[in-house]
């Protein structure tokens, strides 16, 4: 009966996580360019040149980022559609978080409270989480950190090495964040010198590992570029601006739950009976919990730092007086999950709910009259984030002016800057659409440019729904 | 040494950190380190152990809530550290000097304002920064005043011709360009002229 039981759990807690994960997911810019990068891919079976999608980009060479998951991004969808591809992404984010829940927490009492832990992972970060590499992301955080608590618990580098080599050669066409891969084997080096020499596993494979990581990276042909990429990405200063890059609102307090949480379990480590490595993990959280405070995309990691060091806390806390609630509240948490996540999986998803759709389809035909009639402001303007759709939508036909693909090198010749400056809807934004030439607004609606394009007699507005506006310039 | 009262909290308390804002993200390093005294100094299972880090660790977060706090946290925390490190073993306890030491010195080191990078304010100078940021439009806005600040067409002009062909706007470019080849008295940009003339000829 126990095995039955504690498999009904494990599988109606991945129901509730692929449920919420499901319930959370949606296509964003992000993943509407790398569909759109995939197709180009698939469709030429080469290597494009020159950005296909945006006319503000340097002109020259283009390295894609992430190029294997734009072909498999656009595999799927053409194989079972925009929600078909929701789906996946919801799974391997569910993959993800029921992997480190189930492998860090053993026993059924320490699951059952760790499952809420698990939810907040998906939950934690849900104005983000989209069908984009970033779930390749989290999946590959979690088999890092396996790698990690297998070097520290059975030293057997022979096995793990070769394993991290794959780990990062796969994770570097997927995300930027294989960078992880190259750096925090070493961090943990350090953080285990903490432990007293006796019970101290070797440090060398920690380091071997970072070493064996930026290898598999580099077997890449993109590897050393994507490498150039992300570290710039990571310190540019540019990057600062870029809202998932910025620390959380710590005034909205779901924000401070990971904090909080960290500190308990930072604090109940210190009271734990196994003395091994309790330093060492204590600064691992520590460590992440720093890096979300400064950046809200290291919310997720922190989230899974934190079940990876509670999970065997519980565990060692399982004791003869948890053993009848558990025994009881098994069946009713798996029923609750299952019940949960039938209800989040019940409830709709629609892949463009975000998208500009219809202004898109009304500046497409616009600019192809402006074009048509030779007019000297041809160019269609719209914010970075929907630059992803009008590269799904469009696919270069016509080219539109920026996407979030890349703020470095694509985008960091102002084109960055000047969307920055759009958002303020003054006279310094109506010389940047002069700059571009634009013809073409598409814009959120209710925002500054909004106002201000629709209180200027040179522009018209030519189309309004709940999300978007559409104006041209007139003649 | 000044102090910066507004990267400290002491100006505006109950703002949320964001590490982002001038001096924040040193003063979360600070008072990281010093968190990390107090987690290092703590050790074995006491339970004035398990108090001083929780009490570290809610002051910690509370920072976070409101930057008032970052003081009260730095300065508190230190204390508690250096509080229990009298007890901790010699080697333990200099570490922990150390490192409080750090996070105290961290916040008032000065620091070096952002280098910001200036476009030139001469059309020439301008466009010819655009072109080198790979900004064609930008170059093409510059070149464009340039142009029709010459009295006869001669370098701006043929500038802007050059950059609407690298736009890709061929028609535009040979319109200028025919401009250049009507109008121009200079000989060298008249020979610069036909020569883009000849290549772009289709």
């Amino acid at each position: 009966m126990e095995p039955v039981k504690h498999t009904v759990l494990a599988f109606a807690a991945f129901l509730a996580m692929a449920g919420l994960a499901w319930h959370q997911m949606a296509i964003l810019g992000d993943g509407f360019w790398t569909i759109a990068t995939g197709r180009w891919l698939l469709a030429h079976h080469a290597l494009p040149t020159s950005d296909p999608f945006a006319f503000a980009s340097v002109p020259g060479p283009w390295t894609i980022v992430s190029s294997g998951a734009c072909v498999l991004f656009a595999a799927i969808v053409r194989a079972v559609g925009e929600r078909g591809l929701m789906v996946v992404a919801a799974l391997v984010e569910a993959l993800a978080v029921w992997l480190i829940w189930s492998r860090a927490a053993r026993t059924p009492f320490a699951r059952i409270v760790l499952l809420p832990l698990a939810l907040f992972f998906v939950q934690v970060d849900a104005e983000d989480l989209s069908a984009r590499g970033q779930v390749f992301g989290d999946l590959g955080i979690v088999l890092l950190f396996f790698v990690l608590a297998a070097l520290r618990d059975s030293g057997r580098p022979k096995l793990l090495l070769p394993l991290t080599t794959l780990l990062a050669c796969v994770w570097v066409n997927l995300h930027l964040s294989f960078v992880s891969a190259l750096f925090l084997p070493a961090a943990c080096g350090v953080l285990v010198a903490l432990e007293p020499r006796a019970s101290r596993p070797p440090l060398w494979p920690f380091f071997a590992a970072s070493g064996v990581a930026l290898a598999g990276a580099c077997i890449n042909p993109y590897g050393p570029a994507y490498l150039r990429l992300a570290l710039g990405t990571a310190f540019d200063p540019s990057t600062q601006h870029i809202d998932l890059f910025r620390s959380p609102d710590f005034h909205d307090g779901a924000w401070l739950i990971a904090p909080a949480l960290a500190v308990a379990v930072i604090v109940a480590r210190g009271r734990d009976a196994e003395d091994r490595m309790r330093l060492p993990e204590q600064a691992f959280v520590l460590l992440f919990l720093v890096a979300a405070c400064g950046s809200r995309r290291f919310a997720t990691t922190l989230v899974a730092a934190e079940i990876a060091v509670a999970g065997p806390m519980l565990d060692r806390w399982r004791s003869a007086r948890f053993a009848p609630p558990t025994q009881r509240a098994t069946w009713v948490v798996a029923g609750l999950a299952t019940l949960a996540g039938a209800l989040w999986m019940a409830s709709g998803n629609d892949p463009f709910r975000d998208a500009p759709v219809a202004a898109a389809k009304v500046a497409r035909e616009a600019q192809r009259a402006r074009a048509a009639s030779g007019d000297a402001y041809p160019n269609v303007v719209e914010p970075l984030h929907w630059g992803g759709y009008f590269a799904y939508a469009w696919m270069g036909d016509p080219r539109y002016f920026i996407d979030g693909r890349d703020h470095l090198r694509l985008f960091g010749n102002g084109a960055f800057d000047d969307e920055a400056t759009l958002w303020r809807g003054d006279a310094a934004s109506l010389e940047v659409l002069d700059a571009y030439e634009a013809g073409i607004v598409v814009w959120p609606r209710g925002e500054a440019l909004d106002r201000l394009l629709r209180a200027d007699p040179a522009w018209q507005l030519v189309h309004a729904d709940a999300i978007a506006v559409a104006y041209v310039r007139r003649p | 040494m000044a102090v910066d009262l507004e990267a400290l909290g002491l100006r505006s308390p109950l703002v949320a950190f964001v590490a982002q804002d001038p001096g924040q993200t040193r003063l979360l390093f600070a008072r990281a380190l010093v968190l990390f005294a107090v987690v290092v100094v703590v050790r074995g299972r006491t339970v004035r152990g398990a108090w001083a880090l929780a009490i570290a660790g809610t002051l910690f977060v509370g920072s976070l809530a409101a930057r008032g706090l970052f003081v009260v946290d730095l300065i508190a925390t230190a204390a508690i550290a250096l509080g229990l490190a009298r007890a901790a073993p010699r080697r333990v306890g200099l570490f922990v000097a150390a490192l409080v030491v750090a996070s105290l010195v961290i916040p008032v080191l000065p620091v070096r304002p952002p280098a910001r990078e200036h476009v030139p304010t001469t059309a020439p100078e301008a466009t010819a920064y655009w072109r080198a940021r790979g900004n064609l439009y930008r170059a093409h806005a510059t070149a464009f005043a340039w142009a029709i600040g010459e009295t006869t067409p001669a370098e701006g002009y043929l500038t802007l011709a050059s950059i609407d062909w690298e736009i890709g706007d061929r028609d535009r470019a040979r319109r200028v360009l025919s401009k250049v080849l009507a109008n121009a008295t200079s000989d060298d940009v008249l020979a610069r002229a036909r020569e883009l003339d000849a290549r772009w000829s289709p």
